[in-house]
Formats: C-alpha cells, structure tokens, sequence
C-alpha cells in the first residue's frame, strides 16, 4: 500500500515536471536526427531513461537541462552512426565568412545609393524562410548543430551546454562560433544556387 | 573600445554571456559605430530567426500516447 502510494506521487512529479517539455524535446530532437520517425523514438526513449533514474534527479535543479542531458546523451549513442552526417567543414574556408557583409554587397550592387544599414540587411536575412533555415542546420555538423541549438532554441548559458556535452565551456564557446558561420555559409549558398543573389564577389 | 574588440565578443554579447560592465562598453561602442550596430543586429537576428523555426513542431499525439502508455501515467 505504501509503496503504491509512492509509486503514485513519483509519477505525479515526473508528469508534471516533464510532460510540459515533450514540444520542446521533440522539436529538438527533430533537428538532431533530422527526421520524425527518429525523432519520436529518440524522445521515447529519453522519456524511458529519465523516468528509470528519476530518483537521481536533484530537486529543485533545471528539469529541462536534465532530461535534455539525457536526450543529447541517447542521441549520441544511438543515433549518430545510423545516418550520414555532413562531411567535417573546412573550417578555415569560411573562418572569415560573413553573412551581413556578403548581404551588404548585394545591397549596394543593387542600389548605387549608401546602404541603408541593418534595416535592409536584417530584411533580406528575414527573406528566408524557415525551411531554408531547418536545411541549412541540417548541413551543420552534429557538434557545432548541438551547440547552436542549445544556446539558440534552448536559451541555456555557454556553462550549461558545457555540461550538457560534456565539455569545456571554451570547446562551447568555439563549436557555437563555427556553428553559426557554417550555417550562414550554408544559407548563402541557397541563395546563390537559387540565384536570389549573384555573388557579389564576381 | 575598438570595432575589432566588440566584434571579438559579438556572439558572447548576443548570447548575454558577458560581465555588466563589459555589456556597458559595448552598448556604447554600437551606440557610436552603425558597422558594428548593424553587424551585432543580424546576427541577433539570426539567432531568434533559429529560435522561431525550431518551435513550430508538436509532438505528434501518438508519440504523448506512446510515452503516456509505456510509463502509465
């Protein structure tokens, strides 16, 4: 009887602290495996292990970075092999690449006045649309994607997604760095493919 | 402060990893210099716009179903 009543009260705090993140770990999940089929085991799976060892997590610490940990840690293990992922970027390619300059160019190639500022840059980046987005993280490779992810979509601190990858908070701050340039790279090469821009450099 | 040191901590700033007082500099160097107040706003953008897009999945009902059913809550 007692141990059915703590059953039930375990359940009722998992519920209540985790069921409210299933968008959340599901979303994420998505852009890690980059389908739903996996995705939706990967969560499945999360939610499995985090209730197994419920008991150690601490009260009153972030549920989110927790079960997160937990996601990231399972996706790691079981996923990462399963399907190809992108060819490691020649990072000294793009090391000095910028978005908004290759933006500017185009703005002044196209317009002979001064440009106007971050208004027309911020206009032409918000052109994109989220599918551009989605595909062009895609082709960032998993370290750089996780961190990118956990700072832009999670909102954690450099020291949080440190300990949820298990690494330096410098490795955090330098794969969040190459992460975003590789994206921006990617996105301009949409661009250029689709010829929305000519590449200004020509 | 120098354009070469703000944009050294371009994404620590966007990402409000930075100490006040360092926060204040900067503030005031973008204030003063629209190349670099320009740069430091699409890169904010670029941020929220990797935000927005990775929110608009639901967890298909099946999936709460399936979780829901395998931890019998």
């Amino acid at each position: 009887m007692q141990e059915n009543r703590r059953d039930q009260e375990k359940k009722r705090e998992f519920e209540e602290l985790f069921v409210p993140l299933l968008d959340n770990l599901y979303n994420i999940a998505l852009r890690m495996t980059r389908n739903p089929r996996d995705a939706e085991d990967l969560v499945q799976e999360a939610y499995l292990k985090a209730y197994r060892f419920f008991h150690r997590f601490e009260r009153g610490t972030n549920a989110r970075a927790w079960i997160l940990t937990i996601l990231t840690n399972t996706f790691r293990t079981r996923y990462r092999k399963k399907k190809q992922e992108p060819d490691m970027v020649d990072f000294q390619a793009i090391e000095n690449f910028c978005l908004a300059d290759e933006m500017v160019k185009v703005i002044k190639a196209s317009d002979k006045s001064e440009a106007k500022g971050a208004e027309e840059v911020v206009k032409l980046l918000k052109d994109y649309v989220s599918d551009d987005i989605l595909n062009a993280l895609e082709a960032v490779p998993e370290q750089f994607r996780l961190a990118v992810l956990l700072s832009d979509v999670e909102g954690f601190s450099y020291q949080e997604i440190a300990e949820i990858l298990n690494v330096s908070v410098g490795t955090v701050k330098s794969r969040i760095f190459r992460g975003r340039k590789i994206l921006q790279k990617q996105l301009w090469d949409f661009a250029k493919e689709r010829g929305i821009v000519r590449d200004a450099k020509k | 402060m120098t354009c070469r040191e703000a944009v050294d901590k371009l994404h620590e700033y966007i990402d409000s990893e930075l100490d006040s007082a360092t926060t204040e500099k900067i503030k005031k160097h973008l204030d003063l210099c629209r190349l670099c107040c320009n740069q430091f706003e699409f890169e904010k953008t670029m941020k929220e716009l990797v935000h927005k897009c990775c929110e608009r999945a639901k967890a298909p009902d099946v999936l709460k179903k399936k979780i829901a059913d395998t931890l019998n809550l």
